[in-house]
């Protein structure tokens, strides 16, 4: 006998079945499954659904041909689910929706649905100008190229009959929380109004702070932020979270994007010796006095950074774990700067030149004189790495060379040679102890000795170059691209 | 997914019938010109049609485009009675070919009366030579003259 469980079961559409995607498709079976809807009406739905295809086709060749590649027909038949899903996604109930589907004809409903996307097409290109009016002065370049190009291409592009399903858009610039399982339109409108939300916080700190804190960041994980796909509104709120956390309540009347190190030890000082639960409940704290401080009061803006937190929380919660808040944490450097390089990462030669000069040096025999030829012919930091990968020089060649450099561009190659060093230890950085490491490539390998066999106090002078601001140096971030390929 | 465009595929025994019978209602005109179609010849006509639309990856809406290429082809002197309905099946083939090869930038009506001009005048009634010779060459130029007007296939399409 059939439980009165099983039959509730066998009545009540399961959510999880239905694809967001395919939406009346995936209802439809659904229903069929739980006997809301029966063969016969879902055939009827069937053929009307094919028939207005049919409709659609002939619509798409002007009446010039009754037929059309199976691609051009999915498309078409996508595009017109699209729109249905539209309306049929719009009831909160999915029994609902299988009454719509069982009193409605397929036309109809078809109709609805694309009024709807045309008019989330009109509300979305209304929001795209006011995200474009409103747009942050950032040197990011996915940032701006996604907004004046990408997005205007889309609309440009964008077909509400033949192809509303499509996203057709080639936006780069990543958002914190984009749900890319929406298509079409309604991804735009999505992607737009995050954006709109992202950009509201964003606005709120000082261009020249927001400046400052992505040049920091460029520093600490080596990468020319302005050509990196990163998101801006995740640094910033990842370090006024912090900034919070670690300033008094007078200091928190202008909220800081820069933590100083002092500030750093403070906050090290008020996680340390706290369990996974208690640190949780100092970030949800902070977020609190975040939205306060800066006196967030949209409930849409206030939601978005709400739904944030999972997202930063497990960072910042596996980054206390693991003793690494530093790369969590973007530091302000200028608090630690001693000395002042403006590295020039110079122009590379093309391919012939660049071959011509190692055969050059192939040709030579001499070290000094290889060393001169390099000297002189090489004058960019990416042509620099490729010939010392280039196999043209052996064991004493490499310390004639590396001789032949002063302290700031041994210092240079150590940023290359020690990252990931340098990186875990920014201020303290020591020479002889990650020296210890195994290198991968051989210059590396006689970049070290070189190095360990130098005097103490020259040895000293180049780790002072090396704890040196990035800051100063920011382009050496581009300089390193040919090096890590 | 659900593919419900598999149904222009495998259209049921009722549609094929219905079909059948569209094909043999041509009938009345082309047996003016001495050429009748019998249901099973109208029958392997339409699986002739069907394996052109697959075959050349096209989803076909219904049976037009057959009944258009009977219309304009049995007043073709050139068209014999004996071998009439392997010609039409030839004529499908090279009809549903040649609108992808024109990346269906040309209409059926327009297909179809290029056909008829080259079976009547310059290929005297052969296929082959409709297809090898006369229709390769559109195509050719055809694509040529796209390609360097800039278009790209489906630049008109949506």
């Amino acid at each position: 006998m059939m439980k009165h469980t099983d039959i509730e079961n066998k009545t009540i559409i399961n959510e999880q079945r239905l694809d967001q995607n395919q939406y009346t498709l995936s209802l439809l079976k659904e229903g069929s499954r739980a006997g809301l809807i029966d063969r016969r009406a879902i055939d009827n739905i069937q053929a009307q659904i094919m028939s207005l295809l049919a409709s659609l086709i002939i619509r798409h060749t002007k009446g010039e041909s009754t037929s059309v590649k199976v691609e051009t027909a999915q498309s078409i038949f996508m595009s017109m689910l699209y729109s249905i899903d539209a309306c049929i996604s719009r009831f909160n109930n999915p029994e609902d929706a299988i009454d719509f589907l069982k009193t409605h004809s397929v036309e109809d409903i078809y109709k609805k649905g694309f009024a709807l996307v045309v008019s989330c097409l009109d509300e979305t290109t209304a929001l795209y100008r006011e995200v474009k009016e409103k747009k942050l002065n950032i040197p990011v370049k996915a940032y701006h190229s996604t907004i004046d190009e990408a997005l205007p291409e889309f609309f440009k592009s964008y077909d509400a009959v033949f192809k509303a399903h499509d996203t057709m858009a080639s936006m780069d610039y990543p958002l914190l929380l984009d749900d890319m399982r929406v298509k079409g339109i309604f991804y735009i409108k999505q992607y737009l109004e995050k954006l709109e939300i992202e950009n509201q916080f964003c606005s709120l700190f000082a261009d020249k702070d927001i400046g400052k804190l992505l040049a920091n960041y460029g520093g600490v994980y080596r990468i020319d932020y302005r050509e990196t796909l990163i998101n801006v509104f995740e640094i910033l709120i990842t370090n006024s979270i912090f900034s919070v956390l670690c300033s008094s309540e007078a200091d928190r009347l202008n909220i800081s994007l820069n933590i100083s190190i002092y500030k750093y030890k403070l906050l090290l000082d008020k996680v340390k010796g706290l369990n996974h639960c208690q640190c949780s409940s100092l970030i949800t704290k902070g977020v609190e006095a975040l939205i306060k401080d800066l006196r967030i009061e949209q409930p849409k803006f206030m939601a978005y950074i709400w739904n944030t937190l999972p997202v930063l929380m497990s960072r910042f919660l596996s980054a206390l774990e693991h003793d690494c808040l530093a790369n969590v944490v973007i530091l302000d450097n200028e608090e630690n700067r001693q000395y002042d390089i403006i590295f020039d990462e110079g122009k590379s030669m093309d391919n012939h030149s660049f071959r011509v000069v190692t055969e050059r040096i192939m040709e030579c025999v001499d070290p000094a004189e290889k060393t001169a030829i390099i000297t002189s012919s090489i004058h960019s930091l990416g042509d620099f790495i490729d010939l010392l990968e280039a196999n043209c020089l052996f064991k004493d060649e490499f310390s004639a060379l590396f001789n032949a450099l002063g302290d700031i561009e041994l210092s240079i190659l150590a940023r290359i040679v020690f990252m990931e060093e340098i990186r875990s230890e920014p201020t303290s950085f020591s020479v002889r102890n990650a020296g210890e490491k195994p290198a991968e490539r051989q210059w590396q390998t006689e970049y070290i000795r070189y190095l360990l066999g130098l005097s103490a106090g020259r040895l000293r002078s180049i780790e002072q170059y090396i704890n040196t601001s990035m800051q100063e140096i920011g382009s050496l971030a581009l300089s390193l691209a040919p090096f890590n390929r | 997914m659900m593919n419900l465009l598999d149904l222009y595929h495998k259209s049921g025994t009722v549609n094929i019938q219905l079909e059948i019978n569209e094909i043999l209602e041509t009938n009345k005109e082309s047996m003016k010109f001495g050429l009748i179609l019998t249901a099973a010849e109208a029958q392997e006509l339409i699986e002739a049609r069907n394996r052109a639309t697959r075959s050349n990856g096209r989803v076909e809406l219904g049976i037009e485009a057959v009944k258009k290429i009977i219309a304009a082809f049995c007043s073709s002197s050139y068209i014999n009675p004996d071998d009439y309905a392997l010609t039409l099946y030839e004529l499908v083939e090279i009809f549903y070919y040649m609108k992808n090869e024109t990346e269906d930038r040309v209409g059926d009506n327009e297909l179809i009366n290029l056909m008829k001009e080259f079976i009547n005048h310059s290929c005297r009634g052969s296929v082959e030579l409709l297809k090898n010779r006369e229709l390769a060459f559109f195509a050719d130029n055809f694509k040529r003259s796209h390609q360097e007007t800039g278009h790209s296939q489906g630049d008109e399409s949506f």
